[in-house]
């Protein structure tokens, strides 16, 4: 028997042809800007500075991408909704009051952009059914392996999205709870607890297929 | 050992989302929002923002016409005399439930009473 899961559809690398006003002036950071402190270019972005913002994206978009991919459960419209953030920091960079933290707060808007879209268009989830692998196949062992990655990847995809969004930016985005907790804007206690339902439900639906999924996954047989 | 590390232990679990697929940044995508944000800098909607405000506080005015109005008319009937006086009889009578033809009541009764009943 196989894995039977649908692999998440992602966006493929597309080329730079984009129609859109050239940027190309801003794609470099320059030297010493990519250096400074976060609060120092956002009062830099204040004052219209696009260089300071440029730099700002270079040093936030690709882990504020990730988190809403997987919020999105690699939807296409992670690259959108990522842009949206930026760009309202752009439009109004004033309303962040800690420069510090502009990556939470960047972080915190994407997100509640994501559950926005959620609200007005439920997103497909991706299908949690799968089959046990049968240890005896001979399979091919990269296909079996993109089946086993699949079948985690529905697991943490059929999470509610509370549960989805405390275990991207704890576990994947390795943040503090602390830190986790001000972005989503919950106690430390109400996070951590988050937390313990997402991994008992992670248990819940990997369990039947442990040994298997290891196996494949570590190459070693249990 | 709790019942979640029966089903599978936390390391094991570790090692699994460990192999979950991570998402690749695509092609582009940068240099994509900081031509929105070009574009964004140099449209009109700036202008329209301000226009959006100008608008807002002429619309404030012409709220305010209304209240004005009627201020000035309670006013008016306020010096103007008994409501009475003014209204068609029909309207008087639906405003304040009277019906003007009706006979006074209430005075008989004060002059019915006299000074025997108080003791």
């Amino acid at each position: 028997m196989q894995i039977g899961v649908r692999p998440i559809y992602s966006r493929p690398a597309e080329t730079d042809g984009c129609s859109l006003p050239n940027a190309s002036h801003l794609r470099s950071v320059p030297a010493g800007l990519d250096q400074a402190p976060d609060a120092d270019l956002l009062a830099r972005t204040a004052a219209g500075e696009q260089r300071a913002f440029a730099a700002l994206v270079d040093r936030h978009f690709a882990v504020v991408h990730r988190v809403v991919w997987r919020m999105l459960n690699g939807h296409a419209d992670a690259e959108d909704v990522a842009q949206e953030a930026f760009l309202r920091l752009w439009r109004n960079p004033k309303q962040v009051r800690d420069g510090a933290a502009v990556k939470g707060w960047l972080m915190r808007v994407a997100t509640n952009v994501v559950m926005d879209r959620h609200r007005a268009k439920p997103m497909q989830q991706i299908s949690e059914e799968f089959e046990v692998v049968d240890d005896r196949e001979t399979a091919d062992e990269q296909i079996d392996r993109n089946r086993a990655v699949a079948c985690i990847d529905a697991a943490v995809a059929g999470l509610p999205h509370r549960q989805k969004l405390a275990l991207t930016l704890v576990h994947y985005e390795h943040l503090t709870n602390i830190a986790a907790a001000e972005i989503m804007d919950l106690s430390v206690d109400a996070l951590e607890s988050l937390l313990a339902r997402a991994r008992r439900s992670l248990k819940e639906r990997l369990a039947p297929n442990k040994n298997s999924l290891l196996s494949i996954l570590t190459a070693e047989r249990i | 050992m709790n019942h979640d590390d029966e089903m599978m232990s936390d390391k094991d679990l570790d090692v699994l989302l460990s192999h979950a697929s991570t998402p690749q940044l695509p092609l582009g995508a940068k240099t994509r929002l900081l031509a929105k944000m070009e574009e964004q800098r140099a449209s009109p909607k700036i202008m329209l923002r301000s226009q959006r405000e100008s608008q807002k506080s002429r619309l404030g005015w012409l709220a305010g016409l209304p209240l004005a109005a009627s201020l000035a008319l309670g006013i008016y009937l306020g010096s103007a005399g008994p409501l009475e006086s003014i209204l068609p009889t029909a309207a008087y009578e639906l405003l304040t439930g009277v019906n003007i033809d009706d006979p006074v009541t209430g005075i008989e009764d004060v002059e019915n009473l006299s000074e025997d009943e108080f003791s």
